[in-house]
């Protein structure tokens, strides 16, 4: 080894520093090698064979509080893009030939030394718990008989890209059958947290393919407000002939402040269908919430203000009383017709249809109480149950409203009751006690009224003659005599 | 990627191997230890709107240089990464610990205050997640998970007068490739202040 001239204690330090270096290198390549080898998977992020993964994020609990918890996905089989056999999300996507179109979010997590995957940001945590609540909305469809009618995986738009400011919604789009989720920017839980919300907008789906699909034109949420306010591109092959129809929902009439005509019978009639339907789906899709969730008070968990109007849980003489008619319903229409202005008129429309919409949750809601009470069952089960009839009263309730409509004759609550009477065939005193008033409080005339009766061992609901015969304590004193003259 | 991450790889060393030899008819010193008060280091990270945004750290580094081969050590800790609201946050941390063989063998002489280098690292490092819903919170730990790196970058040399001591600026830019990584390879910059000692 050839060693240059220096002060001694150099030498001895060179060939250590060569010695070290020599081999530090050696084992820094070892290593990287080692690595790049190792590392041909490039991610420990791998579901199990079966899909399952193990992750942490906000969930309800069986009581329905809602908690860090860690819970199982099931059939992962992207975990980069969270998708597999119960959802598949797009990002900021756009509507193009009744499909979502764009790019998978990208999931981030971290895996603890238990295995568990921890969301690394918002957006991945909330796909995890949409994944969630769509695995267990399968389930749910499968116990109610619904399996087959939602094609699954579920397509959800996350960040759906908003022009005109809508945030703090979801939305079920039926023509592309997806769930729409608008960023959240309010401070309470967001909207792809809540179960209940989630249920709700899933509900839609149900809705829309027992109900309104190849029978209406009336949309879950008005897809043409909500496609124009939120900017989202629907590049449909047939979105002209879409907004066309959109245009002229259900024959709605252009309402303007300089247009004081009143309203023709046949578009009153055609507002009205759009009115109840739209009440009758959003009512049902906040049952929906409720079921799945057991918090009456769903929505308020993520919107405040909206919670309020639309809690479940009030007294059951309100409920009762509340139950729309179709007279009240015609009266507000034309006093909202009569404010003039077409956007204000297409907002107290809506913002009218979610009042009664929730008269109809309100409404199943106490039955199903009853109903569990009156049969003790577990409040879950007494819950399902109505589910249940639920599902099988939409096609005959869809079949009845059309022909009433093809007769020129409201369908309206009190035929709804009814159809609900029908499919509880074994129905309870108590049960019937407490649907009676609703029945008479929807019956039109004074000279009849609904009652409970036993026949064969089986209580019905029978409409009888009521007597005229006033109350005593309210006849008028039988006039005196005159003895003075 | 691997097998062109192992290409680089090799292609540094054998510029090394042709470069060491080479370093033997510099009549330079020598032995330097370096190290860089001021840092500033960034890091392409995704953000929870999807895209990628610069996350800086605060780094320290120390090295060890051998005529042109240097040893490097550095720490960088990123700043904390917060998404979500009031009612559910998470925030993350990550910590990386580097260890760069940095290899000055594009010099134009050995006076030339400029220099071209490449580099290459092994390191760990470890992602720390803080998820709050409701009031509850918990902390997740990655663990420490290996990562490799690559960097290209240019160095300025100004010599104090009648000192061993000189100053040295340094931009790179930088590659991370490794398990877990997100983006991977997540890429990055570097520009530094330091000082380096000969003797």
């Amino acid at each position: 080894m050839s060693r240059r001239k220096g002060p001694v204690f150099i030498e001895p330090r060179e060939d250590f520093v060569k010695f070290v270096f020599d081999r530090v290198t050696a084992a820094i390549f070892l290593l990287v090698l080692s690595l790049s080898t190792g590392c041909s998977d490039s991610s420990s992020f791998t579901a199990d064979p079966q899909g399952t993964v193990k992750v942490v994020a906000p969930a309800p609990t069986s009581d329905g509080a809602y908690k860090l918890q860690v819970f199982e996905l099931l059939g992962i089989e992207d975990l980069k893009e969270l998708s597999g056999q119960f959802a598949k999300f797009f990002f900021s996507p756009k509507i193009r030939n009744s499909h979502l179109e764009g790019e998978a979010p990208r999931s981030q997590f971290l895996v603890n030394s238990n295995g568990e995957y921890i969301p690394k940001d918002e957006m991945t945590q909330q796909l995890a718990v949409i994944y969630l609540h769509m695995q267990r909305l399968a389930a749910l469809d499968k116990e109610l008989g619904l399996e087959g009618l939602n094609k699954w995986p579920r397509d959800v738009g996350m960040a759906v890209n908003v022009s005109g400011g809508i945030t703090n919604n979801a939305f079920y789009d039926g023509q592309s059958d997806s769930m729409l989720i608008v960023p959240y920017k309010a401070q309470d839980m967001a909207i792809a947290l809540n179960g209940g919300i989630l249920a709700h907008e899933h509900f839609h789906s149900i809705f829309y393919k027992l109900a309104l699909k190849n029978n209406s034109k009336t949309e879950a949420h008005n897809r043409r407000d909500f496609l124009k306010a939120a900017g989202i591109q629907d590049e449909s092959e047939n979105k002209n002939e879409n907004a066309e129809e959109l245009k002229n929902l259900a024959g709605r009439p252009e309402v303007s402040s300089e247009n004081s005509k009143p309203l023709a019978v046949t578009q009153k009639r055609l507002i009205y269908q759009e009115t109840f339907l739209r009440a009758l789906n959003e009512g049902l899709a906040d049952y929906w919430g409720w079921m799945y969730t057991g918090d009456p008070d769903f929505i308020a968990l993520s919107l405040k203000s909206a919670g309020r109007a639309r809690n479940l849980d009030r007294t059951y003489k309100d409920v009762i009383v509340t139950l729309p008619r179709a007279a009240d319903i015609v009266d507000k229409i034309e006093m909202t017709y009569a404010d003039g202005e077409n956007e204000k008129f297409e907002s107290n429309a809506l913002a009218f249809s979610y009042k009664l919409g929730t008269s109809f949750a309100r409404f199943f809601k106490y039955f199903a109480e009853v109903y569990g009470e009156s049969r003790q069952l577990e409040n879950v089960r007494a819950r399902k149950d109505i589910a249940r009839k639920i599902v099988e009263m939409l096609p005959e309730f869809m079949a009845g409203f059309k022909e009433a409509s093809d007769k020129d004759r409201y369908y309206d609550s009190l035929d709804l009751v009814k159809l609900l009477l029908e499919k509880t065939p074994d129905l309870k005193s108590e049960e019937c006690e407490a649907v009676v008033p609703t029945l008479n409080f929807l019956k039109i005339g004074f000279d009849k009224q609904y009652s409970c009766v036993v026949v064969d061992g089986k209580v019905q609901v029978e409409l009888t003659e009521v007597s005229f015969a006033p109350p005593a304590e309210t006849l008028l004193p039988p006039p005196r005599e005159n003895k003075t003259l | 990627m691997i097998k062109s991450f192992i290409t680089v790889f090799l292609m540094f060393f054998s510029l090394s191997a042709r470069a060491l030899p080479a370093q033997k008819t510099v009549d330079l010193p020598k032995n330097k230890i370096w190290i860089s008060p001021l840092v500033y280091n960034s890091q392409l990270q995704r953000n929870n709107e999807q895209e990628l945004q610069l996350a800086q750290s605060s780094t320290f580094a120390i090295s060890y240089t051998r005529n042109t081969l240097e040893f490097l050590l550095e720490y960088s800790l990123y700043g904390r990464n917060s998404s979500g609201n009031q009612t559910s946050n998470i925030e993350t941390q990550k910590a990386e610990w580097n260890l760069w063989l940095r290899f000055l063998n594009i010099k134009h002489s050995a006076q030339d205050p400029w220099s071209l280098y490449l580099g290459l690292a092994a390191g760990i490092y470890e992602r720390q997640v803080t998820t709050t819903f409701m009031g509850d919170s918990r902390i997740d730990s990655s663990g420490k998970k290996p990562q490799l790196g690559a960097k290209l970058g240019v160095e300025y040399k100004v010599p104090f007068v009648n000192s061993n001591w000189e100053m040295q600026v340094r931009i790179e830019g930088r590659a991370f490739y490794g398990q877990d990584l997100e983006p991977n390879p997540t890429s990055g910059a570097q520009g530094n202040l330091g000082f380096a000692y000969s003797f």
